[in-house]
């Protein structure tokens, strides 16, 4: 099964089944792939684990 | 349903004619009916499987003239006066000429129809007739067995047409001769690859969501909801199923299936439909039982429309229909497996359709109408009965609450409604949600802790204020200046007020605190600190810093590691917001207040201790820390709490568990208003009594760490029969989902696992992107743009009350033989018993595993508490389960299980009589081991009544049908068997005669010689085997004696004492009755090794001595000389038994030959022939099980043909004796026999040397009658009186003295059977050995020789 890597405005990671709506607030990152394969980028990308309203402003 | 009804024809086409069976000939049941009877027999209530109906009757009414139209019914048609006899364990229908119908004008309908039927007593049929508001009701009830619903209709037509006076055409065809018709059919190969291909791989229970545990034993009490359709919709429904060519029965069955895979969150449903087999139009009035039940198995496989589930509910039921004449008993067969009594087997709802109602024209002036009866008895979990305007509920009050059946209901409605509204969505798109979420709360203030001279923090050392514990976590904060906000500082001190202030310093500071154990080793600490990146760590030094890398500034609170699955450590980071919202949160649901002094058990490093530390200090009350919290015991908290004044007590559910137990039985009157326990789930066995003891309501806080401490509580302030507490409801910042395995919204009662959302959520797991990532997920329900929830893992469901039900980790379910398992639910019945400390429960290949600290078997206790798939097959007993430090089941250090139930041999002389009969009835004469299951075997119901039968047969021990159920194994049963024994002083001749499985031929015997061992030797009949023997073979005796030496003595004296010429013998000392005779393995094992044949003739012979004198020697022995021929790989054995074991009931004048068997000891009398038959029969079992036994046979045995000389001390020497000194005989009616010694030895000696493996009778047919054994002797033949007189007045003096004490008043008898030794004759005498005549001469010869040698 394919599934999105999805990021929402808090800079949150997560991913997504493709073909599935979307929920609101969750955007793909453009990054699709086996369930592993999504894991994997997100292990990359998401350096900053804070969430962004954690942060100081 | 025209395409219906020619199927139907089809069928119909199919049969021939139906001709009467022989008049007065009882008939077989017919399928259906071996089933109710079946159901009847093994006490499933199966005598309450009424068919009844009842009318209101309004107008003029002859009471007499009904009467009698009711016994005109009766006497219509065989069925109403047919009762069930069983013969062989096969039941028949037998029907009587006349019956009179009870019939009653009094009581109440709810007493009419409160009792069932015997079945073996016709009618089974009864009726009422009691006035009712203006008029009367007239109820008519039927065992199932004999009635149908049609029946019931054309029933009250036929009454009431005889009630009118009208003549009725005769009844075409009696259901009887139907019965007897069908059984001379072939069953259908056809129906049967249909049946097993359509239900292959069928879990076989429909896990529905229940309210209540399924019992084993279901009452099958029932209620009905009822669903009316709104305004309209009826139409609506029947126009879609106009429009799309199908029928509302169709419909609703495609929406009940879609509503129960919904529920049962399952994409493969089957669901069991009634279908009448009364097509041939000669049936058409005939009355009886012709109802048949098809599985309806429906996949919904991939989401499919409901158009598409429309058409497959459709294609299930015609095709179902087209083999629906294989009965539902023999399809359960086919899908094999065990039986389970807490279900009915394969679907566990029912759709039917609801029977027209209307008024009747009874007669001129007498009208009816139907009258409502209560809901029937629930057979199924649910049966949904199809209205013209809604549907009915009826459902077994043992699984739901009205509520939940309410529920199920609305559902249909719902789907109904979405199936006529747009068919074409997906089955797992129709949203079956009835609660709305609203959104969560907000806002939440800052805690803080203000300063004041009340106590902060209280241990028995040492008591802080607030002013103190700000003061002390001033320090803290200032050792951290510069820090930046959101670092993380370690906090490696054991919970006291240095700990607790030292958090408090560091949250004041910005920075986020790490708890450590400190009793963690060093390396552990570090490795945690570097995991967070921590820029320090204080203890009781104060504060450590360590190198890290920069810190990037946030809101973290505090970081929590807890231990994955994997065991790696996650550190969970939370930040403040979620603490903030949950120390509001967790403040007001639990009213704390300044006044409140709160016992804080879980350690710092746990989150619950959270759960105490901000909500206490926030609110000015007093945290009170324990030294030792392990180690209070009930007592100690009793006095802790006295002298702390402690309001409430945080503590985890096992220490909670213990506390209630010691606690069980007092009366405590404290100041806790509170008792809060989490961590783990709550057993509820201990509530009752916690609450009985103390009236302190227990609060169940459940919530992973991932959301902050505790996302729902409940306060139990009753008892309840759950095995577990309810989790409760969310707390308000909280939104929690249950989601379905569609990842959809679960209905309510369903489970699901629970995903939890709002604002609660740790920011994830620090330094661990992706598995944050896979665990935090997008929430698609609650509607706030870019919400996460997190998945727990844990399974729960949302009660209709809006509280949580959990049910375990969703990845420890198991999956057992097609069920569903919670082992949490195994492991909360095993503790639940007071003599299980701990237990741990999982799946083991295909079986269940209780690894249980304390009792090691508890399957009884189990069985009366959960289904029979959830009683673990396997149980292994520990002394402790071993768990990790944080309290979880150490599963590696658990032992291994081999559970693929490898043979087991019976071991009981009762679990080799079950295998016996197993492996005939059932097993087609496979092995049959101790862990066998009858079902598994191929077992059903049928099969189950004959299994019985022959054990009772057997054993005589009558067992109910039900005991082959409630037994996992053969083991099990036949401890069933053993514990139900008869005390009785009579011996169990046949559970004596099983033959122990270690006596079996493994590794076959190569060499031959001529050693032969003889037993007895020393005996009369011995001594004549040993002259013969010795001089051709080598001759070991074995013989009672301090050594060879003494032995060989023994043996030559009693040679010498027949007369007999000396013989070269090898003695061996031993002890027939004595295991291993006496000898030692190695000895034993090498008297089998040496010889070649054995000639086992020793015995005691006492004719006074009860079974079990004798038992040791003559059946022991026996054994022995068995297992020493088994060992020997198979040694020949020569066993000398008697014709006494012919004397039973069953072998009485008849004629018997070398090939008739005596299995029935049946009436055998007196312990010596009682021993010689089981001995008998064991030798005859060990030659199946490869050793070469011969049997020969002998009757009475007299002197030596040749010399007279005999064996005095006997009971016919002793018969002779006493005739010559009395001078008279009895005239009795009946011939004796005598087998001269020398000619039975002769025979036997033949066959020890020649021949193997037969059975040899040696009866001398030439016997003697008494007028000749008293012209003989010279007596007068007397009458039987003044024979026993003249007995009576010489005793004790007679030799007959040792024989008899007392005899009859009767002229004896002597109904032995007719043996005919032609066989054995016929072998002998080719050899040149005959048997001389038992005539005068041979008479005259033993008196003289008894006279010679006394």
């Amino acid at each position: 099964m394919t599934h999105l890597v999805v990021r929402n405005d808090e800079e949150q990671y997560s991913l997504w089944p493709a073909g599935r709506e979307i929920p609101d607030g969750w955007h793909p990152d453009g990054f699709e792939g086996t369930r592993e394969e999504c894991l994997a980028h997100i292990e990359e990308v998401w350096t900053d684990m804070r969430p962004k309203s954690a942060r100081p402003a | 349903m025209s395409k219906l009804s020619e199927r139907m024809a089809r069928v119909a086409a199919r049969r021939s004619g139906i001709p009467p069976r022989a008049p007065d000939a009882d008939a077989p049941l017919a399928p259906s009916q071996e089933r109710l009877w079946f159901l009847d027999q093994a006490g499933f209530d199966g005598d309450r499987y009424l068919c009844w109906a009842a009318h209101e009757l309004t107008g003029d009414l002859d009471v007499p003239r009904m009467r009698r139209a009711i016994d005109a019914l009766a006497a219509r048609h065989e069925s109403l006066r047919t009762a069930i006899v069983v013969r062989d364990g096969v039941p028949y229908q037998h029907v009587l000429d006349a019956v009179e119908v009870p019939f009653s004008t009094e009581g109440t309908i709810e007493e009419f129809l409160s009792y069932g039927f015997d079945l073996a007593r016709a009618p089974m049929m009864r009726a009422l007739l009691i006035p009712h508001g203006d008029g009367h009701v007239l109820a008519m009830c039927w065992h199932h067995i004999v009635c149908d619903g049609e029946t019931t209709g054309i029933l009250f037509d036929e009454l009431y047409a005889l009630y009118r006076g009208e003549s009725l055409l005769p009844v075409q065809v009696q259901y009887p001769d139907y019965a007897a018709w069908l059984s001379t059919r072939d069953t259908d190969a056809a129906d049967r690859a249909f049946w097993k291909e359509r239900l292959d791989g069928v879990s076989g229970l429909l896990d529905l969501p229940l309210d209540r545990p399924r019992p084993a034993r279901p009452t099958f009490d029932g209620e009905r909801r009822s669903v009316v359709y709104p305004e309209g919709f009826a139409g609506e429904l029947r126009g879609w199923a106009q429009a799309n060519r199908t029928t509302v029965f169709m419909v609703v069955l495609a929406a009940l299936n879609v509503v129960l895979a919904r529920l049962a969150d399952t994409d493969d449903v089957v669901v069991g439909t009634p279908v009448s087999d009364r097509e041939l139009p000669e049936l058409e009035r005939t009355a009886g039982m012709f109802v048949n039940t098809v599985a309806l198995r429906t996949r919904l496989t991939g989401n499919p429309t409901l158009r598409e589930v429309v058409r497959l509910a459709r294609e299930t039921t015609m095709t179902a229909l087209d083999h629906r004449t294989l009965p539902f008993d023999s399809v359960v067969e086919l899908t094999g497996g065990r039986r389970d009594l807490s279900h009915n087997p394969i679907f566990q709802v029912m759709l039917v359709t609801g029977e027209p109602g209307g008024a009747i024209e009874v007669a001129p002036g007498l009208t009816g109408r139907a009258y409502l009866l209560a809901a029937p008895p629930a057979r199924f979990d649910l049966t949904v009965v199809v209205e013209g305007d809604g549907v009915h509920l009826d459902y077994a009050t043992d699984l739901f609450d009205a509520a939940s059946v309410d529920a199920i209901g609305h559902h249909m409605v719902a789907v109904l409604r979405a199936t006529v509204d747009d068919a074409d969505q997906g089955v797992w798109d129709v949203p079956l949600q009835t609660r709305s979420m609203g959104a969560v709360s907000s806002e939440a203030p800052e805690w803080e802790i203000r300063p004041s001279d009340e106590p902060a923090v209280i241990t028995d050392a040492e008591t802080v204020t607030y002013r103190q514990l700000l003061r002390r976590a001033a320090s803290v904060e200032s050792s951290l200046a510069g820090a930046a906000r959101g670092s993380v500082v370690g906090v490696r001190l054991p919970a006291g007020p240095d700990a607790v202030a030292a958090i408090v310093g560091i949250l004041h500071a910005g920075c986020a605190y790490l708890p450590l154990d400190p009793a963690h080793p060093p390396e552990r600490a570090e490795q945690l600190l570097a995991a967070a990146n921590a820029v320090g760590v204080v203890d009781h030094d104060g504060f450590h810093p360590r190198d890290h890398a920069p810190v990037e500034p946030s809101s973290l609170a505090y970081v929590i590691f807890t231990s994955g699955s994997t065991g790696a450590p996650k550190g969970v980071a939370v930040g403040h917001d979620s603490l903030r919202r949950f120390t509001k949160a967790f403040t007001d649901v639990h009213g704390f207040t300044s006044a409140d002094r709160v016992l804080m058990i879980p350690p710092l490093t746990f989150d619950a201790s959270v759960g105490d530390l901000f909500p206490v200090l926030s609110t000015g009350g007093a945290l009170v820390l324990h030294d030792e919290p392990a180690r209070l015991d009930a007592d100690a908290l009793l006095a802790f709490v006295e002298r702390h004044g402690i309001t409430a007590v945080d503590t985890a559910a096992s220490l909670w568990r213990r506390w209630a137990d010691e606690l069980a039985g007092r009366t405590v009157d404290w100041p806790v208003r509170l008792m809060m326990v989490g961590g783990e789930s709550v057993p509820a066995s201990a509530l009752a009594a916690w609450l009985a003891a103390t009236g302190t309501p227990l609060v169940n806080h459940y919530g992973p760490t991932e959301a902050t401490v505790c996302a729902t509580t409940h306060t139990a302030v009753a008892s309840t029969d759950l095995l577990h507490l309810p989790i409760g409801a969310e707390l308000p910042h909280v939104r929690a989902h249950v989601v379905d395995g569609h990842g959809g919204l679960a209905p309510d009662n369903v489970y699901g696992e629970l995903h939890l959302a709002g604002d609660c959520l740790a920011w994830g797991y620090l330094g661990q992107p992706a598995m944050t990532a896979d665990r935090f997920v997008p929430d698609p329900f609650s509607g706030a743009p870019g919400a996460r929830m997190y998945r727990t893992g844990d399974l729960v469901r949302r009660r209709l009350d809006g509280t949580f039900e959990f049910a375990g980790r969703r990845d420890r379910q198991l999956k057992v033989r097609g069920h569903r398992i919670e082992p949490g639910e195994v492991e909360a019945a095993l503790t639940a018993h007071p003599g299980v400390r701990d237990a741990h429960v999982t799946a083991v290949g295909d079986r269940l595993v209780a690894f249980v600290a304390g009792e090691p078997d508890l399957r009884a206790h189990l069985r009366e508490r959960l289904p029979d798939y959830l009683v673990p097959d396997v149980f292994v007993a520990l002394e402790t389960v071993p768990r990790t430090s944080h309290g979880k089941v150490d599963t590696a250090a658990l032992p291994e299980v081999t559970v693929s139930a490898p043979y087991e041999a019976p071991r009981t002389p009762a679990e080799q009589a079950v295998a016996d009969v197993w492996s005939v009835v059932v097993a087609g004469d496979r092995r049959v081991g101790r862990r066998d299951n009858f079902f598994e075997l191929g077992g059903h119901s049928l099969l189950a009544a004959r299994v019985l039968a022959a054990l009772k047969d057997r054993l005589g021990v009558a067992l109910p049908l039900r005991a082959l159920f409630e037994t996992a194994d053969l083991a099990e049963l036949a401890a069933t068997i053993e514990g139900t024994h008869a005390v009785s002083d009579e011996p169990d001749l046949l559970a004596e005669a099983v033959l122990p499985d270690d006596v079996r031929v493994t590794v076959p015997r190569t060499r031959s010689g001529i050693t032969v061992l003889l037993t007895g030797a020393t005996g009369f009949l011995g001594a004549h085997l040993a002259a013969r023997l010795a001089p051709v073979s080598e001759l070991l005796c074995l013989v009672r004696a301090g050594s060879p030496a003494a032995a060989e003595a023994r043996v030559r004296a009693a040679l010498a004492a027949q007369g007999l010429p000396e013989a070269r013998v090898v003695g061996i000392p031993g002890d027939l009755g004595s295991p291993r005779f006496g000898l030692s393995e190695e000895a034993f094992r090498e008297l089998a090794d040496r010889v070649d044949v054995v000639c086992h003739n020793g015995g005691l012979i006492n004719f006074a001595e009860p079974y079990h004198r004798l038992k040791d020697v003559n059946v022991g022995g026996t054994l022995e000389v068995l297992r020493l021929a088994a060992l020997g790989g198979g040694v020949p054995v020569h066993h000398v038994s008697t014709l006494g074991v012919h004397l039973g009931k069953a072998y009485q004048s008849r004629r018997i030959t070398e090939a008739d068997v005596p299995e029935d000891p049946t009436g055998l009398g007196g312990g010596y022939n009682q021993t010689k038959w089981v001995a008998d029969r064991l030798a005859a079992r060990a030659r199946e099980r490869g050793v070469p036994v011969s049997i020969h046979r002998p009757a009475r045995i007299g002197g030596d043909s040749r010399t007279g000389w005999g064996n005095d001390g006997d009971y016919f020497s002793r018969l002779l004796a006493t005739m010559t000194r009395l001078g008279m005989a009895p005239d009795l009616p009946f011939d004796e026999d005598v087998s001269p010694v020398d000619h039975v030895a002769d025979g036997i000696v033949h066959h020890v040397l020649h021949g193997a493996g037969e059975d040899h009778h040696y009866f001398n047919e030439a016997t003697i009658s008494y007028a000749e054994i008293a012209e003989a002797l010279g007596v007068r033949l007397v009458a039987w009186d003044e024979w026993r007189a003249a007995v009576h007045d010489g005793l004790p003096d007679l030799p007959l003295a040792a024989f008899v004490t007392e005899l009859p008043e009767e002229r004896p008898v002597f109904p032995r059977p007719w043996f005919d030794c032609s066989r054995t004759r016929r072998v002998l005498t080719a050899a040149g050995i005959t048997c001389p005549p038992a005539d005068r001469a041979l008479i005259r010869r033993y008196v003289e020789a008894m006279c010679l040698t006394s």
